[in-house]
């Protein structure tokens, strides 16, 4: 039973086909028992295989499950294939556990919701996806799961698609996940052209062993493994938020809470770091393209942590903090310290669902708004939340000993110690490490300011929903209360090689991405130590402007530098110059096509043209159809004359050959077959008016006197009609 | 008298008969027309029957005859029907089935 993988994700897809169909007809108990037992069935399973299975295994590619052959053509065969090894069974566990824990959450975030039976549907509709994703043996596998998360991800944003708001930005993602998606099948294209499989396995270990398959030059001197490498992490920044296709994840906020807490915090957004990772050796074989990995990565930290400082919506905060933290797991993979990346990722499933997990009750306890303007002092009401929030927020920040610190000292420390790049690259390892401490003094600061402004201070919302301030019930409380712990511990499993039991993960996923980085304890110790720096920095300059509610140095803050905080807070306006580059030019050239060819071509002529083509048939044929007897007889007897006249024709001869040979010319006819046999013919070669040859037969030969251009005239006569007609053609003679 | 001297006067009955039925607007007149054409036919039957002895036009001439019968039968009874309709026996008022 073990080995059947299948299990795994066929759980929440029966569950979701379920709901889907018929769960409006059950109460909300047995729907949320059914959707919450079938993931907890698929974490069940996927624990047993990957404690008591996977270990023994985990050497020689861990746990398969070959469902059958998919589709097979010519030399490629794709089998519905799953595989279990140490990376993919890492992220099974925590789609699974962060799965659970949401669900469960969700039975009392959306306890009020009408669409209680679809929700949950889409929500295990998504964890199947996301988990055939994960476990997919194969590119075209894994592409299923990649549009399945991604489907889930529109229908969930949309979820409420009663307001426009809601359901455009379901189609913001899914439209800049399509170009993403193009950008990844180019490169299942670019490998397949070049390997001949689509294996994962065997397209890492032709990787591995360097074949030249991949390292000939392809296009711009550069090698296959870069272009493929590249279009993939197109996919990559699509799916994961990174610059410049962030733009859909803040507005994915729409969606109701627990799905940015799964799928657009923990998740799915993960699945591009998760790609890169699994194909790691690709990567490494191109440095080219894990320099623009890593630098999209540091940029995008960077970038969104500086946005998050302005933002004043709860949750678009943490979405901008999610695309920020996105970045520093690509600098992880992008420095080829592929376990670092995905230990930020395993730590940052529970700190970032918790924190948004913590955002949803405190927006339910707010009756719904997420504004940070107007909360404050809800720690004293929300004694739960508000300190989950203070384990999340201290792991995110990087605070020594909390999950985030590790996991984030594990990138930067491995980025300066990268020597993947080769000589000529060699400044992009420490290059990208100095923007993450940048971008992690962002977040320390960003991070403190929310929660200052949430927690601490007099609360300034109105009075009315100051007395409605509630904590929430205990289906809520107790996954953020599992999630908080998680952030505590979850960086105990990657402690730096010097400690006792370090490097858990590193010596977990080595079969799976290869050995981890080598990072000398002294350059370790010195990270450690600017990081817990910069975290305390970033923590007290929070307190300084925000601690208790919006402080006067705040305040003069945004006085001095008025220009520089607009632009903040409208995220630098990329939104509007998207608009401006690419959603017009396209609104424009969609109404030309429109005017032009729908309005014009398609409706007046193909349409309309037909329409009046067959109009004007009809009325002049109506005048033929006047009830009188007599005109329709008079039709009919014209119609016999002419047919009886077309019959008694002779049969015209198809075709007139001439071949001239010095003087003599050669005429042949031949006839149609009616009338074969039962001619008359008349031949006159000379054009002087008499026939030169005559009688039944079809052809005739002449020879000329002199050269010269004559007049070739052929009579054919039925003799038994007596009718007759006259062909001419000319003959010159040289 | 030579063959075509028969078929002349039949092709005569046959044009006079064709234009009575185009022509004429009283459906008694048409149908009397029609019985023109049929005896211009039976009229050629018999003269291609006797210039080539051969008795087949003869039998054909016997069955146009019963077929005329029967066609007068049914072409007076459809009259007789119509004109109890429509008080008119003129093809001119018969037309309710035009596009």
């Amino acid at each position: 039973m073990l080995s059947q993988l299948r299990i795994i994700p066929l759980l929440p897809l029966l569950s979701a086909a379920y709901l889907i169909l018929v769960g409006r007809h059950h109460s909300r108990r047995v729907v949320h028992h059914i959707a919450c037992m079938a993931v907890g069935a698929a974490l069940v399973v996927s624990a047993d295989a990957f404690f008591f299975a996977l270990p023994a295994l985990v050497e020689s590619g861990g746990l398969t499950d070959v469902v059958g052959t998919w589709f097979a053509s010519g030399d490629l065969r794709v089998d519905l294939a799953l595989r279990m090894d140490a990376l993919s069974g890492l992220m099974c566990l925590v789609v699974t556990f962060v799965g659970t824990l949401i669900h469960i959450y969700s039975t009392g975030y959306m306890a009020h919701d009408q669409d209680y039976a679809r929700f949950f549907a889409y929500l295990n509709l998504f964890c199947g996806a996301m988990l055939l994703l994960v476990l997919g043996d194969s590119l075209p596998v894994v592409f299923i799961g990649w549009e399945g998360v991604g489907l889930c991800s529109y229908l969930l944003i949309g979820f409420w698609y009663g307001e426009t708001a809601n359901a455009s930005a379901g189609k913001k993602a899914f439209i800049t996940n399509r170009v993403g998606d193009l950008g990844f099948l180019i490169g299942i294209f670019l490998l397949f052209r070049a390997t001949g499989t689509l294996d994962i396995p065997a397209l890492v270990d032709t990787a591995r062993a360097g074949s030249p398959t991949l390292t000939a030059t392809l296009w711009g001197g550069q090698p296959v493994a870069f272009w493929a490498a590249l279009f993939l992490f197109l996919g990559a920044a699509g799916k994961s938020a990174q610059i410049p296709l962030y733009v859909w994840l803040p507005d994915a906020m729409a969606g109701p809470t627990p799905v940015s807490a799964l799928i657009h915090a923990a998740t799915m957004v993960t699945a591009g770091v998760y790609m890169v990772a699994r194909l790691g050796a690709l990567y490494l074989l191109a440095p080219a393209a894990l320099a623009i990995v890593a630098g999209v990565g540091a940029l995008t930290a960077v970038f969104a942590a500086v946005v998050a400082l302005g933002q004043s919506d709860f949750k678009k905060v943490l979405a901008y903090s999610t695309i920020s933290q996105l970045g520093f797991m690509f600098v992880g993979v992008g420095t080829g310290n592929f376990a670092g990346g995905i230990f930020h990722l395993f730590t940052h499933a529970f700190f970032k669902a918790g924190l948004f997990l913590c955002a949803g009750s405190v927006m339910h306890a707010m009756a719904g708004s997420g504004d940070i303007t107007r909360m404050g002092g809800l720690g004293k009401k929300l004694p739960w939340t508000s300190w989950v929030f203070r384990v999340c927020w201290l792991a995110i920040c990087g605070v020594p000993l909390f999950s985030g610190f590790f996991s984030k000292d594990a990138i930067v420390a491995g980025a300066f110690a990268s020597e993947v790049f080769g000589p000529r690259l060699a400044w992009v390892g420490p290059t990208v490490g100095t923007a993450l401490l940048a971008a992690a003094l962002g977040t320390a600061f960003y991070m403190s300011r929310l929660y200052y402004l949430v927690f601490t201070g007099e609360c300034r919302a109105d009075s009315h929903t100051r007395e409605h301030l509630h904590e929430s019930p205990i289906e809520m409380v107790a996954p953020l209360v599992v999630l908080g712990l998680g952030a505590l511990v979850a960086g105990l499993v990657g402690l730096p090689s010097g400690f006792p039991h370090g490097e858990i993960i590193g010596h977990w996923l080595a079969p799976a991405v290869g050995r981890g980085l080598e990072v000398s304890s002294s350059l370790e110790w010195r990270v450690m130590l600017v990081s817990t720096v910069i975290a305390f920095a970033g923590i007290g300059l929070a307190k300084m402007f925000f601690g208790g509610g919006v402080r006067e140095p705040a305040r003069r803050f945004v006085a001095a530098l008025p220009r520089l905080v607009a632009a903040v807070r409208g995220k630098f306006f990329v939104d509007e110059i998207y608009d401006w580059l690419v959603v017009r030019p396209l609104r424009g050239l969609s109404r030309v096509f429109f005017l032009a060819i729908d309005r014009i071509l398609i409706d007046k002529l193909l349409v309309g043209g037909w329409t009046a083509l067959v109009d004007t048939v009809g009325r002049l044929l109506r005048l033929v159809q006047a009830g009188d007897v007599q005109r329709y007889l008079a039709i009919f007897a014209i119609g016999l004359a002419a047919l009886v006249y077309v019959m008694a024709r002779p049969a015209a001869p198809s075709d007139v050959k001439i071949r001239v040979d010095g003087r003599s010319a050669a005429v042949e006819l031949s006839d149609g077959e009616a009338a074969a046999g039962k001619l008359d013919y008349g031949f006159d070669f000379d054009g002087d008016g008499r026939e030169d040859r005559s009688g039944p037969i079809a052809n005739a030969t002449w020879s000329y006197a002199r050269p010269g251009h004559y007049r070739l005239r052929i009579r054919v006569t039925d003799p038994q009609w007596n009718t007759s007609r006259t062909l001419e053609r000319t003959i010159d003679i040289r | 008298m030579p063959t075509y001297a028969y078929i002349l006067v039949s092709l005569a009955l046959f044009f006079v008969g064709t234009a009575g039925v185009l022509l004429r607007r009283n459906v008694l007149i048409v149908l009397m027309s029609v019985e023109l054409q049929l005896a211009a036919g039976t009229l050629a039957l018999l003269a291609f029957s006797r210039a080539l002895g051969d008795q087949r036009g003869h039998v054909f001439a016997f069955f146009v005859l019963a077929l005329a019968a029967a066609e007068a039968a049914v072409g007076l009874a459809i009259v007789v029907s119509v004109f109890r309709t429509r008080r008119t026996v003129s093809l001119d008022d018969v037309n309710a089935l035009k596009g």
